[in-house]
């Protein structure tokens, strides 16, 4: 296809010779419709003669590097309303759940409460995918997991297995796998999960209540000092331990609807902005931990708390001032900047397929609900504790995101749905597969923080003039207030100067040398200047680095 | 850009380099849409088209007048450096009417020497360009997406779908391009068509056709706008002209990228990087360092030129010139008017607008004030409309309403033929006789949705809702109103709500929507409180001679003659059947109308055909509570399970369940039982004899005491060939496998399996005791009924034992270890 800059330039010199002649001015376009035509026509041929090799590539598009396949998808309908329907005759393919069975077949939980096997689903174009009922009257599963030979799912009063005993391929056994913590009734009050991690417990995470009436109050716990009122661990993340134990394990959570372990299995959730959350956050899940919310605090003096009764909760502090005076609070590995990188993150998946879904192998992936996107996060460890950095990867999905399964082949299934709340795309729910094209995209893949700034690893050869330039990068720095209000904006916003950019011998990597990094700040990279070897722009010029700490020295 | 879309469509080379804004006809003087609609090429100059005129032309800025007739007002120019092109301000400025065609600007700089005029626009530029406010940035929510630089993500084949179909070509260019999901006729096209004749025919013989509308130009929106800037106005264009002139059409951040992105692909750009970006917000502001005495002297041009009179500036006031009283519009020196006049501004007026101007000033001169407040009103529903241009969308008394070009681009959602009423936005005949005050401002600021199912959306006029609305009442307003004017009844008799209810049922869901709910394919009006909206006068005079209100409408007359066409209800009394109606519409609390509720059910009841259907829920706590499970069986016999306190809870027979609230609610509603017959079990299931003898339940009160000696847990259930459930849990020492099944078709037969866990007899403390009522009617020992009608019996040889307890007799059976089933017989 013929590239539109160079048009527009050929457009323009041919558009200039009546101009020059000093006829300009008449709107000369609007009054003479044929000699458009005719610069047009002469433009078109001309182009089409003579490749323009001294023009600009054009901007890069994500869909070139990650093709979305549309499984199944809906007509939208307006997703806040009260009585809602989903799309006549079909099946209400709201998918909250995903596991990948073999290579052919994935297992789909729906928020109605069914889970339904999918047959050819990796089939593309997808014409000939089956649809076979697995499971029924399930109360709103959230997440479905391929565990020991079995699914699990998780509803909202209990953790169940699905057992198949008679091979029929319909769920005979519904056994109670885990449950006890408070359900009041509460819509809000969803359960999430679960997730193995490298021990063999199964995570699941618990969502605050919200507006608790009276009758509900009742089935709640109060912590009078703190004045909350909650279900019984609602705000915690629990596992459930190979010998059967449901332990709770930590605290602070509002909306924690993703869980997922890295590479490591090591397991993380992602929150969503509200109430005391100042904007989406990724967090390593671990005993003792607090992340934001103190209505969990409601179950801190029960039986099997991980963390001691405190006395107060500042509110209104910035989110440093806040890690230094409440010590069970602990910070997130990501802050992903309300707006640039999401509003509602959901799910988290692991790129397992080494190299199989392109180049960020053993990177995370965020599902985001509100603008039906994925993003992506590199981390590392510093002193033992994770932290790192997100990036926008892929828009343009048919609904909210809210799941994400990797397939047996590394493409990666989405499951739709955006019901109760609202996101882009033209769909109310639907599933739909990610799929690498096989060309890599520049991008940067990481970003290191360092003593004095930070070391950016990038996807392909940089182009050696742009990249060690310091213009081609801009670095602010923000955090936000820790509250009990609705989000935070960005606090104490201030630009980096940055001292010098060097550029790694493989020409890969650029190290950037910066003045005065701040500690639990979130630093903001753009490195719109960067060019490639090939004179490519970045696909994603923006990062967002959450600087929990500054490494004591190079590594 | 234009050649992309070009090559995408794959048409013509030919036909498609051109661009369908570079086919609007230039206009040559300023252009006002309802003015060029209406009065442009009338032969006798009009005074109400002259009062136009003088406030869209601003006349009334400079020329100040006592008479109602307030300036329009131009656009917020502080900030034009971050929105606009710094060159296309320069060209504006130094000729709009050539910079952007019919622009109602005048041309200012001709009052400044010809030497000195390029300095005054550098000077003026600068000035402009100083204040850098960006526009108040986009709140992002969960319900309003805000992606990040969104104005770079518009998708244009989208833009220009969202710009034919919102609204935006009820005044600008259509592009032919864009073809109608469905060309729906209109009514007077079906009626010209069944004459065998075509629009354009209509003229040719003579005949009053519909006239066509001319598109309001625009400017080289890729010379003036950045796509951000062209965004931010689509999203808010009140901000920067508060006028309100062009509304919010209610677009979203993406929706508005999209119409920006489409815009900028059909422009003529004629600078290469017009739509160059940059990716970060600030930088759009070109940050150049400007002279401060250059931006002093264009503070000096900008007071001078008296732009501060219709662009508010702060710290400079506006200049008036002579009342307009006072103007001679028909003398020599005729200022404005005359574009050789070389010390006013030069509006390059046709010469039909300056006779209509003539006029009109020349009778505000001799205008005497009139009492009748009737026809104040009413010229003022005129003059609004007019200057808004509600004309475009909306008839009045004969004039407006869209025109025959722009028919096919207002569609509804579904695209079913309901006549103009179903797509076309609604006439005003008489709007202030049929509409509340309240409602008329609502919907002008554009929080009245009544009909989401067009796809054109009622653009926002915040500002003028309040005058527009008591202008529209007074107007419209009948002397008969104010003793009719009843508000829903709310003493209404059963009877009459249930009248209404049947009434609705028996014609009115056929085409409206009530709550909410519609019968399939049914798209219309809902119905529901319909007094926050319609006079009741007007309600009843509709449903008595709907053609009467509203021409062509197709609202059928129920009451032909007067008389009901549903003699069976009411005594087909008229006045009393309208009455019940009204009252069943506005009620609160009355069920939806039958059909309505059989529709809603037809695909959200549950009824168990040759399987058992199971669905965990939320229930009442009086039911089965949080943790519900509820079981319909075949035989229309159904029970609910509460699996946290392990308690058969309810059981009932007929209907079984609705499931749209489990499945389908946002805020999870507990489910309710269809059927009748509802019997509530008790609340407790287990019971035991402490040491001293004492019966205690095992309830709420008591289980945290008990709980480590009697720990319940629910373990799940099997689902058996026939698709009947086992539920499996323990308590204390007892593993209990509970099997509920129907019982000869008239009730339940439940069969509990004991398996005592751990070794040993159990002593008299340790065993449980299943309570199977608390409400016995002694009887005999392994049969009793009970008060709610319950009979209930267990087999021989089972321990059965009665236990009166302040109000409730206790009925309940033994768990050791020497039974290994009971079994419990439920009639009802």
């Amino acid at each position: 296809m013929v590239k539109l800059k160079e048009l527009n330039l050929i457009w323009l010199a041919l558009k200039r010779i009546p101009d020059s002649l000093g006829i300009r001015g008449l709107g000369l376009m609007n009054v003479f419709p044929l000699f458009n035509l005719v610069v047009t026509l002469i433009a078109a041929i001309l182009c089409c003669a003579s490749p323009c090799a001294w023009a600009e590539p054009a901007k890069p598009q994500e869909s070139e590097y990650y093709r979305i396949v549309t499984i199944a998808s809906s007509q939208a309908s307006d997703s806040r309303a009260k009585n809602w329907k989903p799309a006549p005759d079909s099946l209400a393919l709201e998918a909250s759940g995903l596991a990948a069975i073999d290579d052919s077949r994935l297992a789909v939980a729906i928020r109605k409460g069914e889970v339904w096997i999918l047959s050819n689903v990796y089939d593309d174009p997808p014409s000939k995918v089956t649809y076979h009922r697995f499971a029924s009257g399930l109360h709103e599963p959230l997440g479905l997991l391929l565990h020991q030979g079995s699914l699990l799912t998780m509803q909202r009063t209990e953790m169940t297995r699905l057992i198949d005993h008679d091979r029929d391929n319909i769920c005979d056994e519904y056994q109670t796998f885990a449950s006890g913590w408070g359900v009041t009734g509460n819509y809000h009050e969803y359960a999430f999960g679960p997730k193995v991690d490298r021990t063999g417990n199964l995570w699941m995470t618990l969502n605050l209540g919200l507006g608790l009436k009276n009758e509900q109050k009742s089935l709640a716990i109060t912590n009078s000092k703190l004045n909350v009122t909650q279900g019984l661990w609602r705000g915690w993340g629990m596992v459930l331990t190979p010998d059967g134990e449901l332990k709770p394990m930590c605290a602070g959570m509002r909306s924690p609807s993703g869980l997922g372990a890295n590479l490591e299995g090591d397991m993380f959730y992602t929150d969503q902005q509200g109430n005391w959350v100042a904007t989406n956050s990724l967090h390593q899940l671990r005993s003792g931990a607090f992340y934001h919310h103190p209505d969990s605090l409601a179950s801190v003096e029960q039986p099997g708390s991980t963390i001691k009764p405190i006395d107060e909760i500042p509110d209104g502090v910035t989110f440093p001032e806040a890690i230094k005076k409440l010590s069970i609070l602990k910070p997130p590995a990501v802050w992903l900047p309300y707006k640039k990188v999401g509003q509602s993150a959901t799910d988290i998946m692991v790129d397992g397929s080494d190299g199989k879904f392109g180049p960020f192998a053993g990177q995370l992936f965020i599902g985001e609900f509100t603008q039906s996107s994925i993003n992506r996060v590199f981390l590392e460890k510093i002193d033992g504790e994770y932290q790192g950095v997100c990036f926008p990867f892929r828009e343009g999905f048919a609904s909210a995101v809210l799941r994400m399964e990797q397939g047996k082949d590394g493409s990666v299934f989405v499951g739709l749905s955006n019901r109760g709340w609202s996101s882009l795309g033209p769909a109310s729910y639907g599933l739909q597969r990610l799929v690498w094209t096989q060309k890599i995209p520049f991008e940067l893949k990481e970003m290191r923080a360092q003593p004095d700034g930070f070391e950016l690893v990038f996807t392909k050869p940089l182009q050696q003039d742009s990249a060690s330039k310091i213009d081609s990068y801009e670095i602010t720095s923000h955090t936000y207030r820790y509250h009990s209000q609705y989000g935070s904006e960005e606090l104490q916003e201030q630009p980096h100067t940055i001292k010098n950019a060097e550029v790694s011998e493989d020409g890969l990597r650029v190290r950037l040398r910066i003045e005065s990094l701040r500690e639990l700040f979130v630093h903001s990279l753009n490195a719109s200047g960067v060019r490639s070897a090939d004179g490519e722009p970045l696909l994603h010029s923006n990062a967002y680095y959450t600087l929990n700490k500054i490494p004591a020295s190079d590594r | 850009m234009r050649f992309l879309i070009t090559s995408i469509l794959g048409s013509s080379v030919f036909v498609l380099g051109l661009s369908f804004f570079d086919c609007q006809v230039f206009a040559e003087h300023p252009f006002i849409a309802s003015y060029e609609r209406f009065y442009a090429t009338k032969d006798e100059p009009d005074e109400l088209a002259g009062q136009v005129l003088l406030t869209e032309l601003n006349c009334t800025a400079c020329h100040p007048i006592d008479v109602g007739l307030p300036s329009k007002g131009a656009p917020v120019v502080t900030g034009s450096g971050n929105r606009f092109h710094r060159e296309w301000i320069r060209s504006y400025l130094s000729s709009p009417g050539q910079s952007k065609s019919g622009s109602t600007m005048p041309h200012l700089m001709h009052q400044l020497p010809e030497s000195e005029r390029e300095a005054a626009l550098s000077a003026l530029v600068a000035f402009l360009s100083t204040d850098p406010a960006a526009e108040p940035p986009i709140v992002a929510t969960g319900a309003n997406p805000v992606a990040h630089e969104f104005w770079l993500k518009g998708q244009v084949e989208r833009g220009r779908s969202m710009y034919h179909q919102v609204g935006c070509v009820a005044c600008h260019a259509i592009d032919e391009a864009f073809q109608p999901a469905k060309k729906t006729e209109s009514d007077l096209e079906r009626k010209i068509a069944a004459l065998g004749l075509e629009i354009d025919e209509l003229e040719e013989m003579g005949l009053a056709a519909p006239k066509k509308v001319k598109p309001v130009p625009m400017s080289s929106i890729s010379d003036k706008y950045y796509l951000r800037s062209l965004s931010m106005f689509l999203i808010a264009p009140h901000v920067i002209r508060p006028a309100g002139r062009m509304p919010s059409l209610k677009l979203q951040p993406h929706e508005a990228a999209d119409i920006a992105a489409y815009l900028f692909a059909s422009a003529t750009h004629s600078k290469p990087n017009n739509h160059e970006e940059k990716s970060s917000v600030n930088t759009s502001v070109e940050n150049t360092s400007v002279d401060k005495s250059l931006i002093d002297a264009g503070k000096q041009y900008f007071e001078q030129l008296s732009c501060a009179n219709c662009h508010p500036m702060a710290g400079i006031k506006p200049k008036m010139s002579k009342a307009m009283k006072e103007l001679t519009p028909s003398s020599k020196s005729n200022g404005c008017l005359n574009d050789s006049s070389v010390s006013t501004p030069r509006f390059g007026l046709s010469s039909e607008q300056v006779a209509d101007i003539t006029k009109a000033i020349e009778s505000l001169k001799r205008k005497q004030p009139t009492s009748d407040q009737k026809k104040t009103a009413s010229d003022q529903v005129t003059l609004t409309m007019l200057q808004l241009n509600c004309f475009a969308c909306h008839e009045r008394d004969g004039q407006g309403g869209v025109g025959p070009d722009q028919w096919a681009y207002f569609e509804n959602v579904q695209h079913v033929d309901i006549g103009d009423e179903g797509r076309l936005p609604p006439p005003l005949d008489h709007v202030g006789r049929k509409l509340t005050r309240d409602w008329i401002q609502k919907v002008v600021e554009g929080k009245g949705e009544v009909r989401p199912h067009f796809l054109a959306r009622m653009p926002i006029y915040a500002d003028h809702s309040k005058a527009l609305a008591t202008a529209f009442v007074s107007a419209d307003r009948m002397e008969s109103m104010t003793s009719s004017e009843v508000k829903s009844n709310n003493q209404a008799s059963q009877a009459i709500l249930t009248a209404g209810r049947d009434l609705f049922d028996s014609g009115c869901v056929q085409c409206h929507a009530f709550r909410g709910e519609s019968l399939p394919g049914t798209i219309g009006i809902d119905l529901a409180d319909v007094d926050t909206r319609i006079h009741r006068e007007w309600f009843e005079a509709f449903l008595r001679n709907p053609a009467g209100l509203k021409k062509n409408t197709r609202m059928p007359t129920f009451f032909p003659d007067g008389k009901s066409a549903v003699p069976q209800i009411l005594d087909g009394d008229a006045t009393r059947q309208i009455e019940s109606l009204w009252a069943y519409l506005n009620a609160k609390d009355q069920p939806l109308p039958l059909k309505l509720e059989q529709s809603s059910l037809q695909s959200f009841e549950l009824i168990p055909t040759d399987r058992p259907i199971l669905l965990r829920t939320f229930m009442d706590s009086r039911s089965a509570g949080t943790h519900a499970i509820v079981v319909g069986l075949p035989q229309q016999i159904h029970f609910a399970f509460d699996t946290k306190r392990l308690r058969l809870a309810e059981i009932w027979k007929g209907r079984f369940l609705n499931a749209q609230g489990t499945w389908f609610d946002r805020f999870a509603p507990s489910a309710t039982p269809l059927g009748t017959s509802r019997i509530t079990l008790p609340q407790a299931s287990f019971a035991l004899f402490d040491q001293d003898g004492k019966f205690r339940l095992v309830d709420i009160a008591s289980e945290k005491q008990l709980k480590n000696k009697l720990q319940k847990k629910f373990l799940g259930y099997r689902v058996g060939e026939e698709g009947s459930p086992v539920f499996r849990y323990s308590i204390g020492r007892f593993l209990i496998e509970d099997r509920i099944q129907a019982h000869d078709d008239s009730g339940l037969k439940r069969h509990l399996k004991i398996l005592t866990l751990g070794d040993g007899d159990l002593n008299e403390q340790e065993k449980l005791w299943l309570v199977i009522a608390d409400d016995a009617i002694e009887d005999e020992t392994l049969t009793i009924s009970t008060r709610s009608r319950l009979n209930l019996r267990v087999a021989d040889g089972v321990d059965s034992r009665f236990v009166q307890q302040q109000t409730a007799t206790y009925w309940m059976v033994a768990l050791d270890d020497r039974v290994d089933g009971i079994g419990v017989v439920y009639q009802w």
